[in-house]
């Protein structure tokens, strides 16, 4: 027997009364009592029956006229202060806590409405459970629920209440805005009331198709609580830049971004976040970034003031709205730049403040000799505006490091930019290669003495780290052989390790090919070691063969550097020379014969029969303008007996004139007296060397081995000299000073030659390159040429595009390359 | 349980997959003399029917408090067939005077009114089985649908289509149009009109899959619900 249901027939009128009975029961709280069989029962069989429409109508009436009486509850809710709202954002006469409890009661009304309807809606679904599937299923009707949820729309939220009053909606949007208002003047409202609207809101549709972005919280509230945030923020954003520091308006900015994003959180939805902070990103940071940085108390100033953190408030915000950050990389470009070039100023400012001759610091470096306190030693005012400069532009760096890694989170747009702008302030300093290596130069001679390992290699890593920044690297290395060679052959670097170390560090950080040549400089210090040592076991052999030949006594020790000749930059010693130095008389000097004496000339072809024997073919050329003699000499007068005196090649030769040979068993000054011109024919030292070398011997007061005739700082033509028979002194070990042997910053004569050479040497490493390129590519459009050109010489230096245009063409007349006549763009083809 | 060849038992199982069984409601189905209560876990039936989790959800009802619900207008021995296939995924079939289909189409009416999908889809499958394994072709069994009950269920389109392969002219004939649901009616004529181009290869019931079934994309087939 089939069930019931199908057999008997159902009248429609006295089960939909069974059904209507208990759905007001339910919309008043008592279906605890009802059983649910009965009731779905009763609905099933008037859907078996075909009475599914009949029912779904009926149950939209009843829900119809149940929302109806709910709707004046909640209208019964609105008070004055709601009511009395003006056409502007809902302000009103009322104060802000009537208003926001007046508020809160409605907000709370509609929420209970909603909240009562969602739950009665659910057990009248599952009643009619059967209609939804069957009936609402086969003719493509809304669900019932779906269906009562916009009767609930309409009725509640949709319908007049009272002519001239806006709707429900419209009241709630007021509502809801003005305690968001409230929140953010700092009331204290209800989060969860609000959020309990706002999920009725998202749970609504605009019509009866649910269409997701159609919801009436989209729709209908979203974009006015958007348009009210940014005027507020617009305004908001404008009063405090007037009115506040920067610093202030970060930190304010920072927490109304948090609290807009907490907002959607716990009061409104989340969806909203995104939407509301580009709100806030937009009227407080997109459009007042470029004001915020520029105002007075802007990063300038907190760049002045090490405020870390307010430079890191002012990154986080920016960072916030563009990862590329334009206007704080603009504003602390623009702040490096301006402090590097301040401190190129002043390092040209001192450079030409201080005298750019010597005649300052005549001979005055007497060194050692037992007298601790010579610090004081006078370095050129140039020297020290360039060690200024790079300590100086290294604090400049550390600075700005320590900006980054503390308030910009060691961002990498930043950190470029940082870095561009040290380069480009390094590399607007025309002296920026010389300045880094006298910076070098002065560590090396001074500096790391009596310094630990560690202090050593951060002083190497500073080094390093400007020079990095160097796009001339070429001209770097020309200063840096220069200086280098003077240390060495005037042994005045403090550790030959230490140099050792810098150049491999150089090495990683430039490459083989930069630091091939100054390698190249300590080889041959190593070989000539290994010489000079070979050469005096030689002699001692010798010495021993022949009994002492020509006076053991009077042989002269040798300790020798032979140097490659295009390795080492030896016209730096000519360096000297005053500006008005006598180019003429100069110039080939290294090349006339010195004439020596002949205990010296001795121990000079000795070694070269000696070298020769070793090296064949090979051709010594003396520089007797540099190295330097140790001389015994005895003075009558003088506290000591013997003094040890440390002079150039020159001076020693000088002294050997005056040698009184009666006394054999050590140099000792006798009383001939000769003339400047005598002594110069004697010697054949050029003028110019032979001058100063006097004025080291009879002018400085401490090293005045001989006396002038007539007295005065000056050397002139004529001049008379004999021995200083009363010379004292009351150290044992004298050093005669010579003049101008440290490393100086140039003179302008020189500047334009080093400038003259390294164009030169440019010129030659363009045609390589040029002709490199051309080799492997065999034909190349011009634009191309150049760019690879460029490429290629980058990590030596910054070619001219000038200069690398005159280079092609001279390598097209020397028929390296010729023009391609028939292609479309200027190009070249390579001439095998 | 009986051995399902395509699922071979596997006595070891792990603890975290045993089934799930609640606690035991009362299901008291019919009135008077013919009255009879079951005892049943709660978990297995709620998954097995929409109606018996709406009504025992919570405290909302009189049958969630008293933890019993009452069939009175439904026969015991219906509800025992539920019962049955609840614990074990299998039908098992009242003789019926009209005969076993007859009885199929009569359980089936009742698993959609407990809407239990499952219960649905495997008497259908069963009726199909049944005429795949007998020479006699059923006839009456449309009479058992009502005429409000879903149009595009699984059994509705299984009987149109095998009256539109097995039945003789005769049996058109003496189609009751009156007693007859007029979807059926429908459905039988705009099957019969499709049928024209229909070869006799294709018939679906033959196959063991979901052709007949109810459950849709959103529910799992029964087949895949009995693990144990």
């Amino acid at each position: 027997m089939p069930s019931q249901g199908l057999t008997t027939d159902v009248e429609f009128t006295p089960v939909w009364l069974i059904l209507e009975n208990a759905f007001t029961e339910i919309h008043t709280k008592n279906a605890s009592k009802l059983s649910f069989e009965e009731l779905y029962r009763n609905a099933y069989k008037l859907v078996l029956k075909k009475k599914g429409e009949e029912l779904y109508n009926k149950v939209v009436a009843f829900e119809r006229a149940w929302l109806a009486s709910v709707r004046s509850l909640v209208v019964h809710t609105l008070s004055a202060p709601l009511l009395m709202g003006d056409e502007v954002g809902g302000r009103t006469l009322a104060t802000t806590n009537e208003r926001r409890e007046a508020g809160e009661k409605f907000l709370r009304c509609l929420k209970q409405a909603w909240e009562e309807h969602n739950t009665c809606m659910g057990m009248l679904t599952d009643v009619l459970m059967y209609m939804d599937r069957v009936y609402c299923t086969d003719h493509r009707k809304q669900s019932i629920f779906a269906k009562a949820m916009g009767v609930f729309r309409d009725e509640i939220l949709r319908t007049e209440f009272r002519q001239e009053m806006p709707v429900l909606l419209e009241v709630l949007r007021r509502v809801v805005l003005d305690q968001i208002q409230m929140a953010r003047d700092g009331e204290a409202v209800d989060p969860f009331v609000i959020k309990s609207n706002v999920y009725m809101l998202e749970a609504l549709y605009r019509s009866e198709q649910e269409v997701e972005d159609e919801k009436l919280y989209l729709r209908d509230f979203e974009p006015d609580f958007l348009s009210q945030s940014r005027d507020f923020y617009r305004g908001e954003g404008e009063r405090l830049l007037k009115e506040s520091d920067a610093g202030t308006y970060c930190r304010h900015a920072k927490r109304r971004i948090d609290e807009e994003g907490d907002r959607c959180r716990s009061t409104l939805s989340e969806t909203t976040t995104p939407k509301i902070q580009m709100v806030v990103e937009d009227e407080l940071i997109r459009n007042k970034m470029k004001g915020l940085i520029e105002m007075e108390s802007g990063v300038a100033f907190m760049v002045d003031n090490d405020k870390l953190h307010e430079l890191g408030l002012v990154f986080e915000l920016e960072a916030r709205v563009d990862p590329r950050k334009p206007e704080l990389t603009k504003a602390i470009q623009r702040i490096v730049m301006e402090m590097g070039a301040a401190i190129n100023n002043a390092a040209i400012a001192a450079s030409e403040a201080a005298p750019t001759t010597e005649a300052v610091a005549p001979a005055e470096e007497q060194e050692e000799g037992g007298k601790k306190a010579a610090p004081a030693k006078a370095i050129n005012a140039q020297t020290l505006a360039a060690l200024k400069w790079v300590a100086e532009i290294l604090a400049l760096k550390d600075r700005f490091d320590a900006i980054c890694r503390q308030a910009f989170a060691s961002d990498q747009v930043l950190s470029t930019t940082l870095n561009r702008s040290t380069a480009d302030v390094i590399n607007s300093f025309s002296r920026s290669s010389e300045y880094i290596s006298l910076f070098i130069d002065d560590n090396m001679k001074r500096g790391i003495k009596d310094k630990s390992e560690a202090e050593v290699d951060a002083l190497l890593e500073k080094s390093i780290v400007v020079l990095r920044y160097v796009a001339d690297k070429d001209v770097f290395e020309t200063y840096y052989k220069k200086h280098l060679c003077k240390r060495l052959l005037l042994k005045k670097s403090q550790s030959v390790e230490v140099e050792k170390l810098m150049i491999s560090r150089m090495k990683v950080e430039l490459g083989n090919a930069f630091t091939g040549k100054l390698e190249a400089m300590f080889k041959d210090m190593t070989l000539s070691e290994e010489l000079s040592n070979g050469y005096r076991k030689h002699v001692a052999g010798m010495q021993r063969d022949d009994g002492g030949e020509g006076g053991g006594a009077k042989a002269a020790e040798l300790s020798i550097k032979v140097l490659t000749s295009m390795t080492w930059p030896l016209e730096a010693f000519r360096s000297g020379v005053d500006s008005e130095g006598m180019e003429g008389g100069n110039g080939k000097g290294g090349r006339v014969e010195i004439l020596l004496p002949p205990e010296i000339r001795r121990v000079k072809e000795g070694f070269e029969r000696f070298y020769a024997q070793k090296y064949s073919g090979r051709r010594l050329t003396w520089q007797n303008n540099m190295g330097d003699a140790d001389v015994k000499a005895r003075f009558p007068s003088s506290r000591h007996a013997v003094h040890d005196v440390n002079c150039s090649t020159y001076a020693m030769l000088i002294l050997l004139l005056f040698n009184n040979d009666d006394n054999a068993r050590g140099a000792r000054l006798g009383g001939k007296e000769m003339t400047l011109e005598e002594i110069e024919a004697a010697t054949n030292i050029p003028m110019d060397d032979l001058k100063r070398n006097l004025q080291s011997l009879a002018v400085a007061p401490k090293t005045r081995f001989l006396v002038k005739e007539p007295m005065s700082r000056e050397i002139n033509a004529g001049d008379r000299f004999r021995w200083n028979e009363g010379f004292t002194s009351k150290f044992m070990k004298i050093k005669v000073g010579v003049v101008s042997a440290g490393n100086k910053v140039e003179g302008d004569r020189e500047r334009r030659e080093t400038e003259k050479k390294s164009n030169d040497s440019r010129g030659f490493a363009i045609e390589a390159a040029v002709v490199r390129v051309m080799k492997q590519r065999k034909e190349l459009p011009h634009a191309q040429l150049l760019g690879e050109t460029i490429t290629q010489l980058s990590h030596q230096f910054r070619p001219d595009v000038g200069m690398i245009k005159k280079k092609i063409e001279s390598l097209i007349e020397r028929e390296y390359l010729e023009r391609v006549e028939e292609a479309a763009v200027p190009s070249y083809r390579y001439l095998a | 349980m009986a051995e399902d060849e395509d699922r071979p038992r596997k006595v070891r199982r792990l603890a975290s997959s045993k089934p799930k069984l609640g606690r035991m409601v009362t299901v008291s189905v019919g009135t008077g003399d013919k009255a009879r209560d079951f005892y049943l876990h709660e978990d297995p039936i709620i998954e097995h029917s929409d109606f018996f989790k709406a009504a025992l959800a919570g405290n909302r009802w009189q049958e969630g408090t008293e933890r019993k619900v009452l069939l009175p207008e439904d026969e015991p021995e219906e509800f025992e067939g539920f019962q049955c296939f609840v614990y074990s995924g299998l039908t098992f079939l009242l003789n019926h005077p009209d005969g076993e289909c007859s009885s199929i189409v009569h359980a089936w009416s009742f698993a959609d009114k407990l809407q239990s999908c499952s219960y649905k889809d495997a008497l259908t499958d069963s009726l199909a089985l049944k005429v795949a394994t007998s020479a006699k072709t059923p006839v009456g069994m449309q009479y058992g649908i009502a005429d409000g009950s879903s149009v595009s269920a699984g059994l509705t389109r299984l009987l149109v289509d095998l009256a539109i392969c097995y039945w003789t002219i005769g049996a058109f004939e003496k189609l009751d149009l009156e007693a007859a649901p007029k979807t059926f009616v429908r459905k039988l004529l705009v099957g019969l009109a499709e049928d024209r181009t229909r070869t006799n290869e294709d018939k679906p019931w033959l196959n063991e899959d979901c052709h007949y079934h109810d459950h849709g994309e959103e529910k799992p087939c029964y087949k895949t619900m009995f693990t144990y």
